[in-house]
Protein backbone atom coordinates (compact mmCIF):
# COMPACT_ATOMS: atom_id res chain seq x y z
CA UNK A 1 0.00 0.00 0.00
CA UNK A 2 1.58 3.25 -1.10
CA UNK A 3 0.80 5.46 2.13
CA UNK A 4 2.42 8.23 0.80
CA UNK A 5 0.70 8.63 -2.45
CA UNK A 6 -2.62 7.85 -1.08
CA UNK A 7 -2.12 10.48 1.63
CA UNK A 8 -1.78 12.88 -1.10
CA UNK A 9 -4.59 12.07 -3.57
CA UNK A 10 -6.89 11.99 0.03
CA UNK A 11 -5.61 15.54 1.01
CA UNK A 12 -6.07 16.67 -2.94
CA UNK A 13 -9.49 15.32 -2.68
CA UNK A 14 -10.54 17.17 0.36
CA UNK A 15 -9.43 20.50 -1.06
CA UNK A 16 -5.65 21.20 0.30
CA UNK A 17 -4.07 24.01 -1.40
CA UNK A 18 -0.77 23.03 -0.43
CA UNK A 19 -1.06 18.99 -1.40
CA UNK A 20 -2.95 20.04 -4.92
CA UNK A 21 0.06 23.10 -5.44
CA UNK A 22 2.73 19.48 -4.61
CA UNK A 23 0.72 17.07 -6.98
CA UNK A 24 0.74 19.93 -9.50
CA UNK A 25 4.86 20.40 -9.28
CA UNK A 26 5.76 16.68 -8.80
CA UNK A 27 3.25 14.93 -10.83
CA UNK A 28 2.50 17.29 -14.09
CA UNK A 29 5.92 16.87 -15.53
CA UNK A 30 4.93 12.65 -15.39
CA UNK A 31 1.78 13.09 -16.75
CA UNK A 32 3.22 15.70 -19.52
CA UNK A 33 5.90 12.97 -20.31
CA UNK A 34 3.68 10.17 -20.81
CA UNK A 35 1.45 12.11 -22.86
CA UNK A 36 4.51 12.90 -25.13
CA UNK A 37 5.34 9.11 -25.03
CA UNK A 38 1.59 8.70 -26.67
CA UNK A 39 1.04 11.18 -29.05
CA UNK A 40 3.74 13.69 -29.96
CA UNK A 41 1.16 15.98 -31.89
CA UNK A 42 -0.62 17.39 -28.34
CA UNK A 43 -3.46 15.23 -28.48
CA UNK A 44 -2.88 13.08 -25.59
CA UNK A 45 -1.67 16.22 -23.84
CA UNK A 46 -5.20 17.64 -23.79
CA UNK A 47 -6.35 14.70 -22.44
CA UNK A 48 -3.63 15.31 -19.83
CA UNK A 49 -4.76 18.77 -19.38
CA UNK A 50 -8.41 17.96 -19.14
CA UNK A 51 -7.48 15.53 -16.41
CA UNK A 52 -6.86 18.35 -14.24
CA UNK A 53 -10.27 19.50 -13.63
CA UNK A 54 -11.57 15.80 -12.88
CA UNK A 55 -8.68 15.55 -10.49
CA UNK A 56 -9.32 18.80 -8.76
CA UNK A 57 -12.31 17.78 -8.44
CA UNK A 58 -15.18 21.27 -9.75
CA UNK A 59 -17.52 18.06 -10.33
CA UNK A 60 -20.51 18.15 -8.18
CA UNK A 61 -23.00 16.28 -7.31
CA UNK A 62 -25.85 16.76 -4.62
CA UNK A 63 -23.63 20.07 -3.44
CA UNK A 64 -20.09 18.30 -2.67
CA UNK A 65 -17.12 18.59 -5.05
CA UNK A 66 -16.14 15.14 -6.16
CA UNK A 67 -12.55 14.40 -7.30
CA UNK A 68 -11.28 12.04 -9.46
CA UNK A 69 -8.86 11.38 -6.87
CA UNK A 70 -11.19 9.18 -4.54
CA UNK A 71 -11.01 6.24 -7.29
CA UNK A 72 -7.43 5.80 -5.74
CA UNK A 73 -6.81 3.41 -3.62
CA UNK A 74 -2.85 2.58 -3.00
CA UNK A 75 -2.65 -0.40 -4.70
CA UNK A 76 0.10 1.21 -7.36
CA UNK A 77 1.86 4.39 -7.05
CA UNK A 78 0.23 7.28 -8.18
CA UNK A 79 2.18 8.12 -11.03
CA UNK A 80 1.58 4.86 -12.42
CA UNK A 81 -2.19 5.43 -11.90
CA UNK A 82 -2.44 8.79 -13.29
CA UNK A 83 -0.68 6.81 -16.39
CA UNK A 84 -3.35 4.25 -16.64
CA UNK A 85 -5.79 7.06 -16.37
CA UNK A 86 -4.01 8.98 -19.37
CA UNK A 87 -4.47 5.79 -21.22
CA UNK A 88 -8.04 5.01 -20.74
CA UNK A 89 -8.37 8.21 -21.51
CA UNK A 90 -6.22 8.36 -24.57
CA UNK A 91 -7.12 4.37 -26.11
CA UNK A 92 -10.88 5.39 -25.66
CA UNK A 93 -10.66 8.91 -28.30
CA UNK A 94 -8.56 6.72 -30.35
CA UNK A 95 -10.97 3.75 -30.43
CA UNK A 96 -13.62 6.53 -31.54
CA UNK A 97 -11.77 7.61 -34.37
CA UNK A 98 -10.88 4.26 -35.50
CA UNK A 99 -14.34 3.17 -35.87
CA UNK A 100 -15.03 6.23 -37.71
CA UNK A 101 -12.03 5.09 -40.26
CA UNK A 102 -12.67 1.54 -40.54
CA UNK A 103 -16.62 2.03 -41.64
CA UNK A 104 -15.03 3.64 -44.46
CA UNK A 105 -12.56 0.99 -44.61
CA UNK A 106 -15.21 -1.73 -44.78
CA UNK A 107 -17.17 0.42 -47.61
CA UNK A 108 -14.00 -0.04 -50.30
CA UNK A 109 -13.45 -3.45 -49.41
CA UNK A 110 -17.06 -4.40 -50.09
CA UNK A 111 -15.88 -3.12 -53.69
CA UNK A 112 -12.63 -5.84 -53.86
CA UNK A 113 -14.14 -8.96 -55.21
CA UNK A 114 -11.49 -11.63 -56.76
CA UNK A 115 -13.21 -15.22 -57.03
CA UNK A 116 -11.39 -18.12 -56.93
CA UNK A 117 -13.51 -20.75 -55.53
CA UNK A 118 -10.44 -23.30 -54.64
CA UNK A 119 -7.96 -20.78 -53.20
CA UNK A 120 -11.24 -19.00 -51.46
CA UNK A 121 -11.74 -22.43 -49.62
CA UNK A 122 -8.18 -22.36 -48.71
CA UNK A 123 -8.33 -19.29 -47.23
CA UNK A 124 -11.39 -19.79 -45.16
CA UNK A 125 -9.83 -23.61 -43.85
CA UNK A 126 -7.07 -21.68 -42.88
CA UNK A 127 -8.81 -18.95 -41.08
CA UNK A 128 -10.54 -21.08 -39.12
CA UNK A 129 -7.92 -23.33 -38.48
CA UNK A 130 -5.69 -20.39 -37.29
CA UNK A 131 -8.80 -19.05 -34.99
CA UNK A 132 -9.22 -21.97 -33.28
CA UNK A 133 -5.66 -22.56 -33.03
CA UNK A 134 -5.20 -19.14 -31.59
CA UNK A 135 -8.29 -19.24 -29.11
CA UNK A 136 -6.79 -22.64 -27.63
CA UNK A 137 -3.65 -21.18 -26.07
CA UNK A 138 -3.24 -20.09 -22.97
CA UNK A 139 -4.24 -16.85 -22.03
CA UNK A 140 -0.99 -15.64 -21.05
CA UNK A 141 0.50 -16.88 -24.52
CA UNK A 142 -2.84 -14.97 -25.93
CA UNK A 143 -1.99 -11.64 -24.44
CA UNK A 144 1.90 -11.93 -25.06
CA UNK A 145 1.31 -12.41 -29.28
CA UNK A 146 -1.88 -9.57 -28.79
CA UNK A 147 0.77 -7.11 -26.89
CA UNK A 148 3.58 -8.21 -29.68
CA UNK A 149 1.48 -8.45 -32.72
CA UNK A 150 -2.10 -6.39 -32.65
CA UNK A 151 -0.53 -3.37 -30.19
CA UNK A 152 2.48 -3.12 -32.54
CA UNK A 153 4.84 -3.38 -28.87
CA UNK A 154 8.38 -4.03 -29.08
CA UNK A 155 9.70 -6.91 -27.57
CA UNK A 156 11.12 -4.84 -24.43
CA UNK A 157 7.73 -3.54 -23.76
CA UNK A 158 5.81 -7.04 -24.13
CA UNK A 159 7.97 -8.25 -21.57
CA UNK A 160 6.68 -5.08 -19.56
CA UNK A 161 3.52 -5.72 -19.80
CA UNK A 162 3.91 -9.87 -18.83
CA UNK A 163 6.76 -9.13 -16.38
CA UNK A 164 9.20 -11.02 -18.01
CA UNK A 165 12.76 -10.43 -19.47
CA UNK A 166 12.72 -9.34 -23.63
CA UNK A 167 14.52 -13.03 -24.28
CA UNK A 168 11.79 -14.87 -22.66
CA UNK A 169 9.13 -12.90 -24.31
CA UNK A 170 11.05 -13.87 -27.91
CA UNK A 171 11.41 -17.35 -26.56
CA UNK A 172 7.71 -17.62 -26.17
CA UNK A 173 6.13 -15.61 -28.92
CA UNK A 174 8.33 -18.13 -31.41
CA UNK A 175 7.06 -21.00 -29.61
CA UNK A 176 3.51 -20.20 -29.61
CA UNK A 177 3.78 -19.35 -33.58
CA UNK A 178 5.17 -22.82 -33.75
CA UNK A 179 2.66 -24.34 -31.80
CA UNK A 180 0.12 -22.77 -33.75
CA UNK A 181 1.31 -23.90 -37.04
CA UNK A 182 1.22 -27.55 -35.82
CA UNK A 183 -2.17 -26.76 -34.87
CA UNK A 184 -3.16 -25.47 -38.38
CA UNK A 185 -1.34 -28.14 -39.65
CA UNK A 186 -3.41 -30.71 -37.75
CA UNK A 187 -6.60 -29.22 -38.40
CA UNK A 188 -6.32 -29.90 -41.70
CA UNK A 189 -4.88 -33.12 -42.38
CA UNK A 190 -7.35 -34.26 -39.48
CA UNK A 191 -10.59 -32.43 -40.02
CA UNK A 192 -10.09 -31.22 -43.58
CA UNK A 193 -8.37 -34.21 -44.93
CA UNK A 194 -5.89 -32.30 -47.10
CA UNK A 195 -2.58 -34.05 -47.97
CA UNK A 196 0.77 -32.17 -47.80
CA UNK A 197 0.71 -30.77 -50.97
CA UNK A 198 -2.67 -29.07 -50.20
CA UNK A 199 -2.30 -27.83 -46.83
CA UNK A 200 1.25 -25.79 -47.89
CA UNK A 201 -0.88 -24.72 -51.30
CA UNK A 202 -3.50 -23.62 -48.18
CA UNK A 203 -0.67 -21.51 -46.65
CA UNK A 204 0.52 -20.19 -50.25
CA UNK A 205 -2.92 -18.92 -50.48
CA UNK A 206 -3.40 -17.11 -47.18
CA UNK A 207 0.16 -14.99 -48.59
CA UNK A 208 -1.41 -14.27 -51.39
CA UNK A 209 -4.77 -13.44 -50.52
CA UNK A 210 -5.40 -9.59 -50.68
CA UNK A 211 -9.02 -10.23 -49.27
CA UNK A 212 -10.39 -7.16 -46.83
CA UNK A 213 -7.57 -6.81 -45.06
CA UNK A 214 -4.31 -6.53 -47.45
CA UNK A 215 -2.41 -9.50 -47.22
CA UNK A 216 -0.29 -8.81 -49.94
CA UNK A 217 1.94 -7.48 -47.31
CA UNK A 218 2.48 -10.78 -45.79
CA UNK A 219 5.90 -11.77 -45.19
CA UNK A 220 7.07 -15.57 -44.15
CA UNK A 221 9.33 -15.51 -41.18
CA UNK B 1 8.92 -24.87 -42.33
CA UNK B 2 7.33 -21.83 -43.02
CA UNK B 3 5.76 -19.89 -39.94
CA UNK B 4 2.22 -18.24 -39.75
CA UNK B 5 1.68 -14.80 -41.63
CA UNK B 6 2.01 -12.89 -39.14
CA UNK B 7 -0.29 -10.63 -40.67
CA UNK B 8 -3.04 -13.31 -40.80
CA UNK B 9 -2.18 -13.85 -36.86
CA UNK B 10 -2.45 -10.37 -35.96
CA UNK B 11 -6.30 -10.03 -37.82
CA UNK B 12 -7.51 -13.04 -35.83
CA UNK B 13 -6.11 -12.21 -33.33
CA UNK B 14 -7.63 -8.47 -33.55
CA UNK B 15 -10.90 -10.29 -34.42
CA UNK B 16 -10.86 -12.10 -31.26
CA UNK B 17 -10.31 -9.29 -29.31
CA UNK B 18 -13.15 -7.21 -31.09
CA UNK B 19 -15.49 -9.35 -28.97
CA UNK B 20 -17.44 -7.27 -26.23
CA UNK B 21 -15.80 -7.55 -23.08
CA UNK B 22 -17.92 -8.31 -20.14
CA UNK B 23 -16.26 -5.76 -17.91
CA UNK B 24 -13.15 -3.60 -18.28
CA UNK B 25 -9.95 -3.58 -15.93
CA UNK B 26 -10.61 0.01 -13.55
CA UNK B 27 -7.30 2.03 -14.25
CA UNK B 28 -6.05 1.08 -10.04
CA UNK B 29 -6.09 -2.65 -10.64
CA UNK B 30 -4.25 -1.41 -14.53
CA UNK B 31 -1.64 0.11 -12.40
CA UNK B 32 -1.12 -2.29 -9.61
CA UNK B 33 -0.84 -4.96 -12.97
CA UNK B 34 2.45 -2.09 -14.02
CA UNK B 35 3.49 -1.68 -10.61
CA UNK B 36 3.50 -6.02 -10.33
CA UNK B 37 1.52 -5.46 -6.74
CA UNK B 38 -1.32 -7.94 -8.22
CA UNK B 39 -1.56 -10.90 -6.30
CA UNK B 40 -1.34 -14.03 -7.89
CA UNK B 41 -5.00 -14.21 -8.13
CA UNK B 42 -6.20 -11.16 -9.06
CA UNK B 43 -3.52 -11.35 -11.88
CA UNK B 44 -4.65 -14.49 -13.12
CA UNK B 45 -8.29 -12.43 -13.29
CA UNK B 46 -7.26 -9.63 -14.86
CA UNK B 47 -4.58 -11.42 -17.66
CA UNK B 48 -7.68 -13.51 -18.86
CA UNK B 49 -10.19 -10.56 -19.12
CA UNK B 50 -7.52 -8.64 -20.86
CA UNK B 51 -6.53 -11.08 -23.23
CA UNK B 52 -9.72 -10.69 -24.95
CA UNK B 53 -10.56 -7.25 -24.39
CA UNK B 54 -9.50 -5.00 -27.01
CA UNK B 55 -9.68 -1.65 -24.41
CA UNK B 56 -7.58 -3.01 -21.78
CA UNK B 57 -5.06 -4.21 -24.13
CA UNK B 58 -4.68 -1.03 -25.37
CA UNK B 59 -5.03 0.60 -22.40
CA UNK B 60 -2.10 -1.73 -21.03
CA UNK B 61 0.11 -1.68 -24.15
CA UNK B 62 -0.27 2.41 -24.21
CA UNK B 63 1.26 2.18 -20.27
CA UNK B 64 3.70 0.46 -21.60
CA UNK B 65 5.08 3.16 -23.72
CA UNK B 66 4.61 5.70 -21.29
CA UNK B 67 6.81 3.90 -18.84
CA UNK B 68 9.88 5.63 -17.51
CA UNK B 69 13.18 4.17 -19.13
CA UNK B 70 14.00 1.03 -16.95
CA UNK B 71 17.84 2.37 -14.93
CA UNK B 72 20.78 0.84 -17.22
CA UNK B 73 21.88 -2.27 -15.58
CA UNK B 74 25.37 -2.40 -14.58
CA UNK B 75 27.62 -5.39 -14.90
CA UNK B 76 27.21 -5.85 -10.89
CA UNK B 77 23.76 -5.96 -11.40
CA UNK B 78 23.01 -9.04 -13.36
CA UNK B 79 21.50 -12.23 -11.88
CA UNK B 80 24.87 -13.77 -11.76
CA UNK B 81 26.76 -11.67 -10.34
CA UNK B 82 24.28 -10.41 -7.75
CA UNK B 83 24.71 -14.12 -6.35
CA UNK B 84 28.08 -14.74 -6.87
CA UNK B 85 29.20 -11.80 -5.24
CA UNK B 86 28.25 -12.63 -1.81
CA UNK B 87 28.95 -16.00 -2.02
CA UNK B 88 32.69 -15.39 -2.95
CA UNK B 89 33.00 -12.35 -0.14
CA UNK B 90 31.67 -14.85 2.38
CA UNK B 91 34.03 -17.55 1.39
CA UNK B 92 37.13 -15.43 1.55
CA UNK B 93 36.09 -13.83 4.83
CA UNK B 94 35.26 -17.67 5.64
CA UNK B 95 39.45 -18.71 4.61
CA UNK B 96 40.80 -15.49 5.79
CA UNK B 97 39.39 -16.51 9.35
CA UNK B 98 40.65 -19.93 9.26
CA UNK B 99 43.85 -18.64 8.22
CA UNK B 100 44.75 -16.60 11.13
CA UNK B 101 42.35 -18.09 13.89
CA UNK B 102 45.07 -18.38 16.77
CA UNK B 103 46.82 -21.51 17.77
CA UNK B 104 44.47 -22.51 20.18
CA UNK B 105 46.68 -22.59 23.92
CA UNK B 106 45.51 -22.66 27.51
CA UNK B 107 45.43 -19.15 28.74
CA UNK B 108 47.48 -18.44 31.62
CA UNK B 109 45.29 -17.62 34.97
CA UNK B 110 45.63 -14.46 35.66
CA UNK B 111 43.01 -12.42 38.34
CA UNK B 112 41.94 -8.89 36.89
CA UNK B 113 39.16 -7.26 38.16
CA UNK B 114 36.94 -6.08 35.65
CA UNK B 115 36.27 -2.68 36.37
CA UNK B 116 40.40 -1.72 36.24
CA UNK B 117 40.26 -3.53 33.14
CA UNK B 118 42.16 -1.23 30.27
CA UNK B 119 41.23 -3.27 27.38
CA UNK B 120 37.58 -3.71 26.15
CA UNK B 121 36.49 -7.10 26.66
CA UNK B 122 36.33 -8.64 23.11
CA UNK B 123 32.67 -9.65 23.54
CA UNK B 124 31.43 -6.22 24.16
CA UNK B 125 32.98 -4.83 21.14
CA UNK B 126 33.73 -7.43 18.21
CA UNK B 127 35.81 -6.35 15.74
CA UNK B 128 34.64 -3.97 12.63
CA UNK B 129 34.72 -7.08 10.34
CA UNK B 130 32.34 -9.44 12.65
CA UNK B 131 29.74 -6.37 12.79
CA UNK B 132 29.79 -5.95 8.91
CA UNK B 133 28.84 -9.82 8.47
CA UNK B 134 25.80 -11.21 10.06
CA UNK B 135 26.28 -14.56 10.55
CA UNK B 136 25.62 -17.16 8.22
CA UNK B 137 22.54 -19.01 10.20
CA UNK B 138 21.22 -15.21 10.61
CA UNK B 139 20.88 -15.09 7.39
CA UNK B 140 19.26 -17.54 6.27
CA UNK B 141 16.72 -17.24 9.85
CA UNK B 142 15.82 -13.80 8.08
CA UNK B 143 15.54 -15.12 4.53
CA UNK B 144 13.67 -17.98 5.90
CA UNK B 145 11.34 -16.12 8.09
CA UNK B 146 7.77 -15.15 6.91
CA UNK B 147 7.14 -12.13 4.96
CA UNK B 148 4.02 -10.74 5.52
CA UNK B 149 2.15 -9.74 2.24
CA UNK B 150 0.06 -6.90 2.53
CA UNK B 151 -3.97 -7.33 2.43
CA UNK B 152 -4.99 -6.31 -1.14
CA UNK B 153 -8.71 -5.32 -1.67
CA UNK B 154 -9.99 -7.68 -4.25
CA UNK B 155 -9.60 -6.84 -7.65
CA UNK B 156 -12.12 -4.43 -8.70
CA UNK B 157 -13.55 -4.02 -12.64
CA UNK B 158 -14.46 -0.60 -13.37
CA UNK B 159 -17.11 1.29 -12.20
CA UNK B 160 -19.37 2.30 -14.51
CA UNK B 161 -17.30 5.67 -15.83
CA UNK B 162 -18.63 8.68 -14.30
CA UNK B 163 -21.09 10.99 -16.14
CA UNK B 164 -19.38 13.63 -17.99
CA UNK B 165 -17.83 16.44 -16.06
CA UNK B 166 -20.94 18.41 -15.16
CA UNK B 167 -18.43 21.68 -14.19
CA UNK B 168 -19.40 24.76 -12.41
CA UNK B 169 -20.35 27.70 -14.38
CA UNK B 170 -17.99 30.20 -13.04
CA UNK B 171 -18.94 33.73 -11.95
CA UNK B 172 -19.66 36.05 -14.63
CA UNK B 173 -17.04 38.58 -15.02
CA UNK B 174 -19.12 41.41 -13.50
CA UNK B 175 -19.49 38.90 -10.13
CA UNK B 176 -16.09 38.21 -10.21
CA UNK B 177 -14.53 41.84 -10.17
CA UNK B 178 -16.93 42.39 -7.66
CA UNK B 179 -15.89 39.65 -5.11
CA UNK B 180 -12.31 40.76 -5.82
CA UNK B 181 -13.23 44.42 -5.13
CA UNK B 182 -10.64 45.26 -2.06
CA UNK B 183 -7.72 45.09 -4.17
CA UNK B 184 -9.15 45.09 -7.68
CA UNK B 185 -9.33 49.06 -7.17
CA UNK B 186 -5.58 49.40 -7.96
CA UNK B 187 -5.66 47.09 -10.90
CA UNK B 188 -8.50 47.72 -12.69
CA UNK B 189 -8.33 50.39 -15.92
CA UNK B 190 -10.74 50.80 -18.51
CA UNK B 191 -11.27 47.47 -20.36
CA UNK B 192 -14.27 45.47 -18.56
CA UNK B 193 -13.06 41.96 -19.99
CA UNK B 194 -10.39 41.58 -17.61
CA UNK B 195 -10.80 39.44 -14.09
CA UNK B 196 -8.57 39.88 -11.24
CA UNK B 197 -8.19 36.48 -9.20
CA UNK B 198 -6.66 37.30 -6.04
CA UNK B 199 -4.33 34.72 -4.01
CA UNK B 200 -6.71 35.06 -1.34
CA UNK B 201 -9.78 34.42 -2.92
CA UNK B 202 -7.81 31.33 -4.34
CA UNK B 203 -7.45 29.74 -1.93
CA UNK B 204 -10.63 30.17 0.01
CA UNK B 205 -12.76 29.37 -3.67
CA UNK B 206 -12.65 25.47 -4.46
CA UNK B 207 -14.75 25.77 -7.70
CA UNK B 208 -12.02 26.96 -8.74
CA UNK B 209 -13.07 27.09 -12.53
CA UNK B 210 -13.06 30.99 -13.68
CA UNK B 211 -13.89 32.27 -16.62
CA UNK B 212 -13.26 35.81 -18.94
CA UNK B 213 -15.23 36.68 -21.85
CA UNK B 214 -13.81 38.69 -24.90
CA UNK B 215 -15.40 41.27 -26.85
CA UNK B 216 -17.76 38.58 -28.01
CA UNK B 217 -19.98 37.46 -25.64
CA UNK B 218 -19.85 34.02 -26.73
CA UNK B 219 -16.37 33.75 -26.99
CA UNK B 220 -14.90 32.84 -22.88
CA UNK B 221 -11.54 31.19 -21.82
CA UNK B 222 -11.48 29.65 -18.24
CA UNK B 223 -8.83 28.43 -16.04
CA UNK B 224 -9.67 25.36 -14.52
CA UNK B 225 -8.15 24.11 -10.68
CA UNK B 226 -5.20 26.82 -11.84
CA UNK B 227 -3.97 24.27 -14.54
CA UNK B 228 -6.00 23.42 -17.36
CA UNK B 229 -7.29 26.42 -19.72
CA UNK B 230 -10.24 25.82 -21.97
CA UNK B 231 -12.30 28.00 -24.42
CA UNK B 232 -15.79 27.90 -25.36
CA UNK B 233 -17.15 29.84 -28.68
CA UNK B 234 -21.36 28.84 -27.45
CA UNK B 235 -21.21 31.43 -24.51
CA UNK B 236 -19.73 28.95 -21.92
CA UNK B 237 -22.47 25.99 -23.38
CA UNK B 238 -19.69 23.22 -23.75
CA UNK B 239 -15.49 23.69 -23.45
CA UNK B 240 -12.73 22.84 -24.81
CA UNK B 241 -9.36 22.08 -23.63
CA UNK B 242 -6.51 23.85 -24.84
CA UNK B 243 -2.92 22.41 -23.88
CA UNK B 244 -0.45 25.57 -22.51
CA UNK B 245 2.45 24.00 -21.91
CA UNK B 246 3.26 25.83 -18.85
CA UNK B 247 3.94 23.82 -15.71
CA UNK B 248 3.13 26.39 -13.17
CA UNK B 249 -0.01 27.52 -12.20
CA UNK B 250 -2.03 29.94 -13.82
CA UNK B 251 -3.63 32.82 -11.50
CA UNK B 252 -5.54 35.28 -14.14
CA UNK B 253 -6.50 36.19 -17.76
CA UNK B 254 -7.57 38.76 -20.12
CA UNK B 255 -9.13 38.40 -23.31
CA UNK B 256 -9.07 41.22 -25.45
CA UNK B 257 -10.36 39.88 -28.32
CA UNK B 258 -12.29 36.56 -29.74
CA UNK B 259 -8.87 35.18 -30.88
CA UNK B 260 -6.75 37.10 -28.26
CA UNK B 261 -5.92 35.88 -24.65
CA UNK B 262 -3.49 36.28 -22.42
CA UNK B 263 -2.95 34.48 -19.32
CA UNK B 264 -0.24 34.83 -16.19
CA UNK B 265 0.48 32.62 -13.27
CA UNK B 266 3.35 31.60 -11.07
CA UNK B 267 6.23 32.07 -11.34
CA UNK B 268 6.66 34.71 -14.33
CA UNK B 269 4.40 33.02 -16.61
CA UNK B 270 2.91 34.84 -19.23
CA UNK B 271 1.27 33.21 -22.24
CA UNK B 272 -0.66 34.90 -25.31
CA UNK B 273 -3.13 33.18 -27.83
CA UNK B 274 -3.12 35.42 -31.01
CA UNK B 275 -5.34 32.59 -32.91
CA UNK B 276 -7.66 31.37 -30.21
CA UNK B 277 -5.99 28.45 -30.16
CA UNK B 278 -2.37 27.63 -29.53
CA UNK B 279 -0.05 29.33 -26.78
CA UNK B 280 3.02 31.11 -26.95
CA UNK B 281 4.98 31.70 -23.76
CA UNK B 282 6.12 35.53 -23.24
CA UNK B 283 9.38 36.06 -21.29
CA UNK B 284 9.03 38.11 -18.01
CA UNK B 285 12.16 39.75 -16.61
CA UNK B 286 11.49 38.10 -12.82
CA UNK B 287 10.15 34.86 -11.99
CA UNK B 288 7.45 36.44 -9.11
CA UNK B 289 3.96 35.55 -9.17
CA UNK B 290 1.66 37.18 -11.44
CA UNK B 291 -2.24 38.11 -9.62
CA UNK B 292 -3.79 40.02 -12.65
CA UNK B 293 -3.42 41.61 -15.84
CA UNK B 294 -5.65 43.70 -18.49
CA UNK B 295 -5.12 43.83 -21.95
CA UNK B 296 -5.81 45.86 -24.39
CA UNK B 297 -4.57 43.75 -27.81
CA UNK B 298 -2.17 41.22 -28.61
CA UNK B 299 0.34 43.75 -28.19
CA UNK B 300 -0.44 45.56 -25.28
CA UNK B 301 -0.70 44.40 -21.80
CA UNK B 302 0.03 45.42 -18.06
CA UNK B 303 0.31 42.62 -15.57
CA UNK B 304 0.60 42.90 -11.60
CA UNK B 305 2.63 40.63 -9.20
CA UNK B 306 1.87 39.60 -6.00
CA UNK B 307 3.94 42.25 -4.45
CA UNK B 308 1.92 44.89 -5.76
CA UNK B 309 3.97 45.57 -8.81
CA UNK B 310 3.21 46.20 -11.92
CA UNK B 311 4.70 45.60 -15.22
CA UNK B 312 3.68 47.00 -19.13
CA UNK B 313 4.41 45.55 -22.53
CA UNK B 314 3.59 47.60 -25.88
CA UNK B 315 5.54 45.02 -28.24
CA UNK B 316 3.63 41.48 -27.09
CA UNK B 317 6.15 40.98 -23.96
CA UNK B 318 9.36 41.19 -25.68
CA UNK B 319 10.07 44.70 -23.22
CA UNK B 320 8.49 45.22 -20.20
CA UNK B 321 8.78 48.38 -17.81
Amino acid sequence: MREDDLELARLCADGDERAWERFVREYRPILYRAADALDRTQGAREIADSLYAELYGIKTADGERQSLFRYYQGRSSLATWLRAVLAQRYVDRVRVERKTESLSDEERADNSVEPDPERTRYVVLVRQALGRAVAALAPRDRLRLGCYYVQELTLAETGRVMHESEATSSRSLARSRKAIRRDIERQLRDEARLNDDQIAECFASIADDPGPLDLKQVIYE
Amino acid sequence: MSDVPSRALRDTLRDQLERPPSGCLDAETLAAWCDGTLNRNDRAIAESHVTTCARCQATLAAMAKTAPPASPRRWWQTATVRWLLPVAAVSSLAIVVWMNRPAERPAPFEFEPAATSALPAASETPPARERAEPKREERSAAKAAPTTAPVEPPLALEAPAPAAVAREEAPLPAQASAQAAPRADSFRTALSETVVILPEQRTADRSAAFAFRSSNQNVQWRIVAGVTVERSTDGGSTWQTQSTGATGRLTAGAAPSQTVCWLVGMGGVVLVSKDGRTWQRVEFPEAVDLVAIVAQSDSTATVTTADGREFSTTDGGKTWR
